[in-house]
């Protein structure tokens, strides 16, 4: 199992390069150039040029490539055209903002698709199971920003339970970070969380249908052990893998949600730079990104080898 | 028996649905959009006293730095004009009053003679002296500095100080308007500098507090400010929030005291909610249809000529603006001491037809028409080509990202018409000496008329209002029959407030003044 995970981390190596490669390519080719935006109608051609060759954007594509890749392995991520502050400082400030939020939103998307799938597959085809399905297949359909705005028409304009957008640090304020959580955490969970309970209840029918399950109950378990110690822990592999899977869009979904709710996480952080054409900014911030998808596809993995025995053993015979 | 439950459950979800969207439709019910936009009917007189209330001020962009003295951009200006004070400042009227100077003196063409109040403190508690007036001047024309605000003072020779709180300013040639460019020059203490940008200190009304990336700015009252009873607030935050609809959310939610800049589409929802009202600011700024002069049929003034008199701009307004606009002709406003009656003109199809014909393009031509994909300048775009069409010319609309706008008119001077906009205080040469001016930063038209060039030179030099505005007569009269650029409309800038919200006032120029807002209990 240690091959493995060693293995799966040294894969990490390639995978950043190349994305570092086609991060670097495909900013480039957006229009505009963050100097321009910096002076805007202000602009006079010494100014601008005095400024790329500080930047060293006047250099060619290949040479600017090597000296960020070659900085970024002695660990200067750069620092930011427009506000001169270090990259690697303004991603590490809004990072463990964004983990929340994405952790948040996956807590109680589990929290509710967990139950409403067992519930969906122990009362297969009945009224509770139609009206779940409804339920599931209207959020599947609804963007999440519309949701978020929905959300803060009826909670924050119309209740004024909750604030619309901002963010407020849990050392500064408890209950000031949970009610600033609240909104984006459930439109973030919303966004996906229809899906899950869909995935565990097909889940939870298949394992339903295993002759394990049939001996369970002809030994006398209980309704509910058979459904959740039986059952439940081999129906949670495809969840499990679908989460991993889902981490990549949540990182796309999380960007719209924090600049619906002014959250200032990474996704934000990236939107503004993007404007700006911040280059180092924006590399820096994909980068981050296609880092973390990496690491939470290996926990995924490796949450398999937790979850069915099959797979670990599997693993410690090769 | 499950297909009547089946038909219960499904009512219950449109009735559900139905419910939610009425709930939300009337919290945001429109009425008739008002004719003007005005304070509420229940003003209060304002306090002598300073008050206790914070002031919560929403706008969409987040300045990249906090140094007034590098770039007089909007959004910088909005946050950090609280901070600072000037020599000069403009009255609503737009007219220049002494701040920070007790006295200016033109002593001749090229010299002016200043005296500063005495008392008035930094934040850091140090006296405001001369010598500050001279750094506050040279850190702009340094170029390490990279001020935008060095364009506006090419004229500036050198400024000596004489005394504590005197001082003489030398120009290298004589230039009118210059006393009304020190509105622009924030007076900064050296020894803050180089914390200009993240944590400035000025001798403004407020005191910047914190910045809280991405979020909001802090700003307090400073109790030392010279002006007395000012400012009435005891604190300025300003909210940064990017996306539009939350930001209206914000404000609707009662989170936010002042939506600074709000859409011209949201002044009849302003208009019809209770607890809320709009403001709007006159502005001195204009929408313009830009040529490049140096690609045919451009290069033409009869071709230029013709396509302004084919405008109806009124139009324009009513179909970009909602009708919220004044139809322009010269760089000044009309009603303005320096408009000229005589350089005007309205739309005449028949007589621009005439003047392709005789420009050699009877029958139009075709040609591209590139516009920032924003609501006014885009939905500009769309009438021009419409009203454009009827002399012939058929313009191949491009509506681009504002960066990607700005890099290919201004950088790459890739275009042949464009629809773009600025602003100025009132003041003739800020419009002549940025854009037609031969050579200038925005002329990106590539214009040149050395005629036009002399009479710029002469309304910018003359020593007196009377001989300034003959020159520019003169010019505006010029510029109707060569159109370098065309001047489309003008507008309003419109914030919304919360009735309890008071004494906010906007210029001309699109700054604000913070220190006479105050809550009415």
């Amino acid at each position: 199992m240690l091959k493995y995970i060693v293995r799966r981390l040294l894969l990490i190596i390639p995978i950043v390069l190349i994305v570092s490669i086609l991060v670097f390519l495909v900013i480039k080719m957006i229009p505009g150039d963050p100097i321009t935006i910096m002076f805007g109608k202000n602009a006079n051609a010494e100014q601008i040029a005095y400024v790329k060759t500080l930047y060293g954007l006047d250099k060619p594509l290949t040479e600017q490539y090597f000296t960020w890749a070659g900085n970024l392995l002695r660990g200067d991520w750069g620092s930011s055209i427009q506000s001169g502050e270090p990259v690697f400082q303004m991603i590490m400030e809004r990072m463990p903002r964004t983990i929340a939020l994405c952790f948040c939103g996956i807590l109680v998307a589990l929290v509710i698709s967990i139950p409403t799938g067992v519930a969906c597959a122990r009362r297969h085809n009945s009224m509770l199971d139609l009206s779940l399905t409804i339920m599931n297949l209207t959020f599947i359909s609804i963007p999440g920003f519309w949701l978020g705005m929905i959300f803060m028409l009826i909670f924050s304009v119309k209740l004024r339970l909750l604030p619309t957008s901002g963010y407020v640090s849990a050392q500064e304020s408890l209950t000031g970070w949970m009610q600033c959580m609240i909104l984006p955490t459930i439109t973030t969970a919303a966004t996906f969380f229809a899906s899950l309970s869909r995935l565990m209840r097909s889940s939870m029918l298949e394992v339903l249908q295993q002759d394990y399950i049939s001996l369970a109950r002809i030994k006398g378990n209980t309704n509910g052990r058979v459904y959740y110690i039986h059952a439940l822990r081999n129906s949670l592999i495809p969840l499990v893998t679908n989460i991993g899977l889902t981490m990549g869009y949540l990182m796309g979904g999380v960007v719209v949600i924090e600049k619906v709710f002014a959250y200032p996480g990474l996704g934000l952080l990236l939107i503004n730079s993007i404007t700006q054409r911040d280059y180092p900014l924006i590399q820096g911030i994909l980068l981050i990104f296609a880092i973390i998808i990496v690491v939470i596809n290996l926990l995924t993995d490796l949450a398999y080898m937790l979850i069915d025995p099959k797979i670990r053993f599997g693993y410690k015979k090769t | 028996m499950r297909k009547e439950t089946l038909k219960r459950l499904c009512s219950l979800i449109l009735c559900l649905v139905l419910a939610i969207g009425t709930v939300l439709t009337t919290g945001c019910a429109k009425t008739a959009p008002a004719e003007n936009a005005t304070e509420p009917e229940t003003a209060a007189e304002a306090p002598t006293e300073p008050t206790d209330d914070t002031i919560t001020v929403a706008i969409d962009t987040e300045p990249t730095h906090l140094a007034l003295s590098v770039s007089p951009d909007y959004i910088t200006v909005w946050v950090t004009k609280n901070i600072n004070d000037f020599l000069v400042q403009y009255d609503p009227e737009m007219k220049l009053q002494f701040s920070v100077a007790k006295r200016i003196d033109r002593i001749d063409d090229k010299t002016y003679e200043f005296e500063i109040r005495p008392g008035v403190l930094f934040h850091n508690g140090r006296e405001v002296k001369a010598d500050d007036v001279k750094f506050s001047l040279d850190y702009i024309m340094d170029p390490n500095n990279g001020s935008s605000t060095a364009s506006y003072f090419t004229s500036l020779d050198r400024v000596e100080v004489t005394g504590d709180y005197t001082g003489v300013i030398y120009l290298k040639e004589p230039y009118a308007p210059f006393v009304s460019r020190l509105s622009m020059v924030p007076i900064i203490p050296k020894e803050c500098a180089d914390t200009l940008k993240t944590s400035p200190v000025g001798c403004g009304p407020f005191k910047f507090k914190a910045w809280n990336k991405d979020q909001d700015i802090e700003l307090v009252r400073f109790d030392d400010y010279w002006k007395e009873g000012y400012p009435k607030a005891a604190g300025l935050t300003f909210k940064f929030i990017k996306e539009y609809n939350t930001m209206h959310n914000a404000f609707l939610a009662g989170e936010v005291d002042i939506l600074l800049w709000s859409s011209f589409t949201d002044i009849a929802i302003w208009d019809g909610t209770e607890g809320v009202h709009p403001q709007a600011t006159n502005l001195f700024d204009s929408f313009i249809l830009v040529y490049n002069t140096q690609v045919e049929p451009f290069n033409n003034p009869l071709v230029r000529k013709a396509i302004a008199l084919a405008l109806n701009k009124q139009e324009l307004i009513d179909l970009t603006s909602q009708g919220y606009g004044k139809v322009l002709d010269q760089p000044v406003y009309p009603g303005t001491y320096f408009y000229n009656d005589a350089a005007s003109y309205t739309q005449d199809i028949e007589a621009a037809k005439a003047l392709l014909a005789q420009a050699g393009y009877p029958d139009g031509f075709t040609c591209s028409l590139k516009v920032p994909n924003t609501v006014q300048e885009g939905g500009c775009g769309d009438v021009i080509q419409a009203q454009l069409k009827k002399i012939g010319i058929d313009c191949q609309l491009e509506k681009m990202e504002v960066s990607v706008f700005i890099d290919a008119v201004w950088t790459k001077k890739n275009f042949e018409m464009c629809v773009t906009g600025d602003g100025s205080e009132g003041e003739p040469d800020t419009w002549l000496s940025r854009w037609i001016k031969t050579g200038a930063g925005n002329n990106v038209g590539s214009y040149s008329n050395p005629e036009l060039d002399a009479l710029i030179a002469q309304g910018a030099a003359a020593s007196t209002d009377e001989a300034r505005k003959e020159a520019y007569d003169k010019a505006f009269l010029l510029m109707r029959d060569e159109q370098p650029i065309t001047f489309l409309f003008g507008g309003y800038l419109y914030s919304a407030l919360q009735d309890n919200v008071q004494g906010l006032q906007g210029y001309a120029n699109w700054w604000f003044d913070f220190d006479g807002v105050y809550k009415t209990k």
